[in-house]
């Protein structure tokens, strides 16, 4: 029996993986269609470990050195042979190519906004399941762009600092909990290698914030950025 | 790995986990480009991930009943 691929990440095409996966095994490049993916040969998938979160993320750091647009895999895909990962990514070759552009040169921050319900806003409803759509790809694309809107307004604790970051953040996703006193997850694309302005540039900002706490990680692969499954 | 194994597996990684783990934990297991079914962590994971990112952070202990109650259906 052949051994499966290990995804790392989607790259556009001429995109190099020179270094070696979490196993240690030579990473290559599959090409498919407009886009390509890195992979290592492997099993199955590692388990869940510290240790093999850390080593996913770093060979995706490695590969963002050499690739200007990334989007990393979701830890743990497993495929058959390189043609069961054409067929699993082709039917997205759209969201993926939208999603390809938008990353080019960026990397994500990721700011944790704390509060308690009753200083800031009232306690939000969390994002309400959304119903799956059976639809194409160019439409779920759109839907979840909707959404993303819809959720980025859910955030209303950071309408305070959102002029003084508009200069550096490209994107916004936004996620809302239900775990006070964590109200939010919010990730910001911006430049690489404007992390430290950034962080900065928060810092300065969020007195402004009041009883509102945020605390920001970064910088990330764009994690945040892949297109939103519907899965 | 079969999901309820997995899910119990970041169970255990959250137990002991820092902050820069919370956050590896919510990017590869929560965000990334899903390639095969297999790998989703379910709804009910996911809200797990955040329940202890929120108590960890800061140390809320209240947050920490029953976090399957949350979990979304």
């Amino acid at each position: 029996m052949t051994p499966g691929l290990y995804v790392y990440a989607v790259l556009a095409t001429g995109a190099r993986a020179d270094g070696t996966g979490l196993a240690g095994e030579p990473l290559r490049i599959v090409p498919c269609g407009d886009f390509a993916a890195a992979v290592g040969e492997m099993d199955d998938a590692p388990a869940v470990e510290a240790r093999t979160l850390r080593a996913h993320d770093s060979v995706v750091r490695a590969l963002a050195q050499s690739a200007e647009a990334i989007l990393p895999a979701r830890f743990g895909c497993v495929v058959k042979d390189e043609i069961a990962l054409r067929d699993a990514l082709q039917p997205r070759a759209r969201e993926l190519g939208d999603a390809l552009r938008l990353v080019r040169g960026c990397e994500q921050m990721t700011v944790r906004v704390y509060g308690r319900d009753a200083a800031g806003a009232p306690a939000a409803e969390p994002a309400a399941d959304e119903p799956m759509t059976p639809a194409g790809p160019g439409t779920d694309y759109l839907v979840s762009r909707q959404r993303e809107r819809r959720r980025a307004r859910e955030v209303p604790e950071l309408d305070p600092i959102r002029s003084a970051l508009s200069m550096l953040v490209r994107e916004e996703r936004a996620q809302r909990h239900r775990t006070p006193p964590l109200l939010a997850s919010v990730y910001h694309l911006i430049g690489r290698g404007q992390a430290a302005v950034y962080q900065e540039t928060l810092t300065r900002a969020a007195a402004a914030l009041g009883a509102v706490r945020v605390s920001a990680s970064g910088p990330w692969p764009p994690y945040a950025f892949t297109p939103e499954t519907l899965v | 790995m079969s999901p309820s194994a997995r899910e119990q597996a970041v169970e255990t990684i959250l137990e002991t986990a820092d902050g820069s783990l919370l956050d590896l934990v919510d990017n590869l297991l929560n965000k990334g480009v899903v390639v095969t079914g297999e790998v989703m962590l379910g709804l009910a994971g996911v809200d797990l991930v955040y329940v202890r990112l929120s108590a960890l952070l800061c140390a809320a202990d209240r947050v920490f009943a029953d976090t399957r109650k949350d979990a979304r259906p």
